[in-house]
């Protein structure tokens, strides 16, 4: 009897770890294609507010909506590709960066003002990335013949997500300056302040911009552990 | 048709076609009709050899403003007030030199000359070969343009230290700080008597601290981009270009806009006697200040 007692609970052992060993197989078969399918599609949520047009000339009576429409396109490729694709990748998309930025502010980006023109090098995003703007204040000037030459944008942004170590938020605010180039318009000046909160953050996280000329800027130096937590 | 009110119902519809037909044909032959230009206030020149900001954003620059005594468009005047500005993008810094207009020029004769014969293309030449640098730009104003200019941003704060009554340019200030509209800045600026010692070159100081007092009163009324926008809107309306397109003015306004006036340095061109009638001739410490100028656009030791 003690042998057969034995023989029935070693025959329950191998049945239950059958059981859970099939379940931890259909769980992980079902679970791993779906987990990769939903990774969280970013939200940026931005559109144009006030409109002021000063002119040299009599027209035009308003912003033109062609010329909004193309600025706020503008504004939109630059925000995903200085901030939604570095949260995802880890850098930014040098192709959407080259369409939004004129050659101008494009070569400050070898400078220091990469880092507040772009959020790289922070911890990637593992959830969602909601970028929440104000709506965004544009002003144009028109010369003689009515034509918009240039046109200046108030940013006002959040963008939060989570990273491994938990919450992060950017607020990016200023001024940027965009011109036509090429058919389209392109930001060609810019006074950005950039504040990033969240852990694993590096000390340096704070910087601001002071436009020295149409379309660069120098960064001073970042203000050590100043937001950092 | 004897009956004049039968007349006057011809004549009235006839009268009103045909000036509807001229003024469509004057429509035909010269464009659609273009909104009024403003009284010139200014001109600005810029060089055509200059690099645009585009093609080089940090390069260091030059700026010459010229106020000249021309009573009208029509007077080119002689360049009686000379200021040549210094911008340092990269630093966001600027340093300004006022010339005498008595300073002798390299050609020889008076610097001041040179704009009434040759306008600001004959001055700057000289004031390029005199520094040795190479100018820009180069804007200049009568004394209607400055006086509606100055009306027109209302006022330039300006503070009085010394006692200035001088009947010929009209000043009657007590030291003291004043809100200056066009009429007494331009007297503010033009007199010379009221400095028995300094005369000209006191005069030419004077000058100076009002171009500085202007940019701190439209820095003040024009905030960030979209302020520049305004400010140059109502700008292009009095203004006469040669070699420059309304983006252009545009990013001078904002860079101009950027800059601190309290770290703008303000220096006379040391001059002395020439032995050439009333022309004074640069000492060698305007040399040396030439080639501190010269280098970044920056006076680092004066």
């Amino acid at each position: 009897m003690p042998e057969s007692k034995t023989r029935v609970s070693r025959v329950r052992r191998a049945a239950l770890l059958a059981f859970a060993a099939a379940t931890m197989v259909a769980v992980g078969v079902t679970a791993s294609p779906a987990g990769a399918a939903k990774k969280p599609k970013p939200v940026v949520k931005m559109s144009a507010g006030d409109l002021t047009v000063y002119k040299v000339g009599n027209d035009p009576q308003a912003l033109p909506d062609d010329v909004r429409d193309q600025v706020m396109a503008t504004l939109l490729g630059y925000v995903n590709a200085a901030t939604v694709k570095p949260l995802q990748t880890g850098s930014a998309d040098p192709t959407a960066l080259s369409a939004a930025l004129a050659p101008s502010v494009a070569a400050r980006l070898t400078g220091p003002d990469r880092t507040v023109l772009l959020d790289e090098g922070l911890p990637k995003s593992v959830s969602k990335i909601v970028v929440n703007a104000a709506p965004v204040k544009l002003t144009g000037l028109a010369d003689g013949d009515g034509k918009v030459v240039v046109v200046t944008a108030n940013l006002d942004a959040t963008t939060t997500t989570k990273t491994a170590k938990g919450k992060m938020s950017i607020k990016r605010n200023g001024e940027l300056v965009l011109t036509p180039a090429d058919g389209t318009w392109k930001i060609s000046g810019y006074t950005l302040f950039v504040d990033r909160l969240g852990k694993g953050l590096g000390p340096t996280t704070t910087a601001t911009t002071t436009p020295v000329t149409p379309g660069a800027a120098t960064a001073p130096a970042a203000t050590p552990g100043s937001v950092a937590k | 048709m004897r009956n004049p009110i039968v007349r006057l119902l011809v004549i009235i519809p006839l009268t009103g076609l045909l000036l509807a037909g001229a003024l469509t044909a004057a429509w035909l032959a010269l464009g659609a009709p273009q909104p009024a230009h403003a009284a010139t206030w200014f001109t600005v020149h810029r060089v055509e050899s200059a690099a645009s900001f585009t093609e080089a954003p940090d390069a260091p620059f030059y700026v010459l403003v010229l106020g000249n005594d021309g009573r009208t468009d029509a007077d080119p005047g002689l360049g009686d007030a000379m200021h040549v500005i210094g911008v340092n993008p990269a630093t966001g810094d600027a340093s300004m030199i006022d010339v005498p207009r008595d300073t002798e020029a390299p050609s020889g004769g008076k610097i001041n000359a040179f704009h009434a014969t040759g306008g600001l293309p004959a001055t700057v030449d000289q004031l390029d070969r005199m520094m040795g640098i190479n100018i820009s730009y180069a804007i200049t104003t009568n004394f209607p343009g400055f006086v509606a200019m100055v009306n027109e941003i209302g006022g330039v704060n300006i503070e009085v230290t010394e006692p200035m009554f001088d009947h010929d340019s009209g000043t009657e200030f007590a030291p003291g700080t004043y809100t200056m509209l066009g009429d007494s800045l331009l007297a503010y600026s033009r007199d010379r008597k009221s400095y028995p010692a300094e005369g000209d070159r006191q005069r030419t100081v004077n000058q100076g601290k009002a171009i500085i007092a202007a940019l701190s009163t439209l820095r003040g009324q024009n905030p960030g981009a979209a302020g520049t926008a305004r400010l140059v809107s109502i700008l292009a309306r009095h203004v006469r270009t040669d070699n420059m397109d309304l983006t252009q003015m545009y990013d001078l306004g904002r860079l101009a806009l950027s800059l601190d006036p309290a770290r703008i340095k303000n220096v006379v061109v040391p001059t002395g006697a020439s032995g050439n009638g009333t022309n004074l001739a640069l000492t060698p410490a305007a040399r040396d200040l030439f080639a501190d100028f010269a280098d970044d656009a920056i006076l680092q030791s004066h």
